[in-house]
């Protein structure tokens, strides 16, 4: 039974994990964040689905590394990168590495919104359960 | 007969008087008996003696001749040094001890710009800067009891309306023989194009030193951006959303409160990033204040983070407490810091394994404090190592090879040092010391 969908936020960076709540939970969604990838891979509930906001940069594990670790330990979650760094090498590579999108931050809240709302129905519509 | 060429006036005395002792010797035959064995005997004597004087004058005459081309010869002397004197490219005088002038040579009088008659017996003070009349006196006065003065710097004045020109001097006191009094012999260059050059060599070394930082910041442009990205995010998620929620009806004045207050906090953060950009890019005269080293390098995390992410290097730091100041200038010694770990970063290249850089500062001694860069790359080989701090040394394809000429330059005018320690395969140790800031000892 599909439950609410929840969206999580693995950026090492305060504010944008603060900002994003708010954003995301003033749309009614459900949101938890992270710092870390490591911290992430450790505290993911593997009931909930929804799908990962993921940073790239980050100090430790990056985001990138974490994608093949993701698949490993079986969590389905659909991937939306988010970066800070303009390249459109790093997105084209990511999505052959089978992530679900990639935005250029800064990102206006339509077009993030919009992503995870298409995202989170290609999720569904793929029928997971 | 007349006199032959060359011939002096005893000379033709002496012909005379020979030719007439011949004429009486053929008359002695007719003397009386008694007068004619004596006076055989004084013509032969007077014989002797004109013969005697016409070799005496002949030597007298090659003597005359030796004198000649002596004479001739230090004549020519005399004018080769007159000659070194005038032209020489330097201005030489020579004054009494007092100052009087007494000669000059072609250099000084183009150097005075006043011909050799006007300054002939005129006190040299007169051509002397004001402001380096009392050097000028205090020269003379030091003279009458050291031989040599050498490289002393002074202004002239040499007429009111040019700016005042700089000479470098150097005075020797002297006395000739048979001289009661000594003279002083002074040469002087004008040095006011070298002093130009100097500063502007100052300048451009200055200048350097910023394009430099220029550069350092030039590759720290992607992960500035980053880093201003952040803020950026923040502030339009929230201000979109602050817009959605009024446009929705429903909304608390405290989420608008939250929201606006998040996007002032994040706009004052970006601003902040600039801040510190541009302080780290603007020409800077150097300055001397009291600088926490410790501080510095915790200022610069954030700089270094994300070009160590992009490196996949983790960077440590083991920072001293209770360390005292140095004397320095804070963005200079942020460039050393920013020069060292970026190289730390790069050195690594291929290498895998755990990447770490280590940033260390202690006390050394009671007066310096020595901070250490450390990384366990592959390390540096000797041959590297002598020349690495050498301008335009690069192992880096697309490196200027000026950085670590530059820190140290900026070190050592600190009153510093800074070198590196590595062995092969066992990473590398760049340290520099910089002397306490004296208060604070």
């Amino acid at each position: 039974m599909p439950s609410e969908p929840t969206i999580f936020i693995v950026d090492d960076d305060q504010a944008v994990r603060e900002s994003l709540t708010f954003l995301l939970q003033a749309e009614g969604l459900a949101v938890e964040c992270y710092a870390s990838a490591q911290a992430f891979l450790e505290g993911y509930d593997p009931e909930k689905t929804g799908c990962l906001l993921l940073d790239i940069h980050m100090p430790g594990m990056n985001g990138r590394e974490m994608i093949p670790l993701l698949a490993a330990l079986r969590i389905d979650l659909p991937v939306i990168v988010i970066t800070g760094h303009g390249d459109g090498e790093l997105a084209r590579e990511l999505m052959r590495e089978g992530i679900a999108d990639c935005l250029e931050k800064p990102f206006s809240r339509g077009l993030l919104l919009e992503t995870i709302y298409r995202v989170l129905r290609q999720e569904n519509a793929d029928g997971r359960t | 007969m007349a006199a032959g060429e060359g011939q002096t006036w005893l000379e033709r005395g002496v012909e005379i008087a020979q030719r007439r002792l011949e004429k009486f010797r053929r008359q002695i035959d007719e003397l009386p008996a008694e007068c004619r064995d004596l006076s055989m005997e004084i013509a032969e004597e007077l014989a002797t003696n004109l013969e005697e004087l016409s070799v005496a004058m002949e030597e007298l005459s090659a003597q005359n001749q030796e004198l000649l081309i002596s004479r001739q010869a230090v004549e020519v002397e005399r004018q080769r040094y007159q000659d070194l004197f005038d032209l020489a490219p330097d201005g030489y005088l020579v004054t009494t001890e007092s100052g009087q002038i007494k000669e000059l040579n072609q250099a000084a009088e183009h150097l005075f710009r006043k011909r050799r008659q006007y300054l002939l017996g005129k006190p040299l003070a007169v051509l002397v800067a004001k402001k380096d009349h009392g050097l000028f006196y205090t020269l003379l006065d030091r003279l009458r009891k050291k031989a040599v003065l050498p490289n002393v710097e002074l202004h002239l004045q040499i007429n009111r309306t040019r700016p005042p020109l700089l000479v470098a001097l150097t005075v020797a006191a002297c006395r000739h023989e048979g001289q009661e009094e000594r003279n002083l012999r002074w040469l002087m260059r004008d040095i006011s194009n070298q002093k130009q050059a100097q500063e502007r060599f100052r300048q451009l070394q200055a200048e350097l030193v910023h394009v430099a930082r220029l550069s350092a910041l030039g590759g720290m442009a992607s992960g500035l951006a980053h880093e201003l990205n952040q803020p950026l995010t923040a502030i339009v998620s929230y201000t979109q959303t602050a817009q959605q929620l009024l446009d929705s009806g429903a909304c608390p004045p405290e989420k608008l409160h939250e929201a606006l207050d998040q996007v002032g906090a994040q706009g004052l953060r970006a601003g902040e990033i600039i801040r510190r950009i541009r302080a780290f890019a603007r020409p800077n005269e150097s300055r001397r204040e009291a600088v926490d080293i410790n501080a510095v390098i915790q200022g610069l995390m954030p700089l270094v983070e994300w070009q160590a992410q992009r490196h996949q290097v983790d960077i440590r730091t083991d920072l001293a407490e209770g360390l005292p100041t140095v004397s320095g200038d804070v963005i200079q010694i942020q460039q050393v810091l920013l020069n060292l770990i970026t190289n730390a970063c790069e050195a690594f290249q291929d290498r895998t394994g755990q990447r770490e850089i280590v940033l260390r500062t202690a006390r050394a001694g009671t007066a310096k404090i020595e901070t250490t860069v450390t990384d366990n790359g592959p390390g540096i080989t000797a041959e590297i190592i002598e020349q690495i701090f050498n301008p335009f040394f690069t192992t880096k394809p697309k490196g200027m090879g000026i950085g670590l000429d530059i820190s140290r330059s900026i070190i050592e005018a600190h009153g510093g040092r800074l070198w590196v320690t590595s062995k092969p395969a066992e990473g590398a140790s760049f340290r520099f010391i910089l002397p306490v800031k004296a208060k604070d000892r």
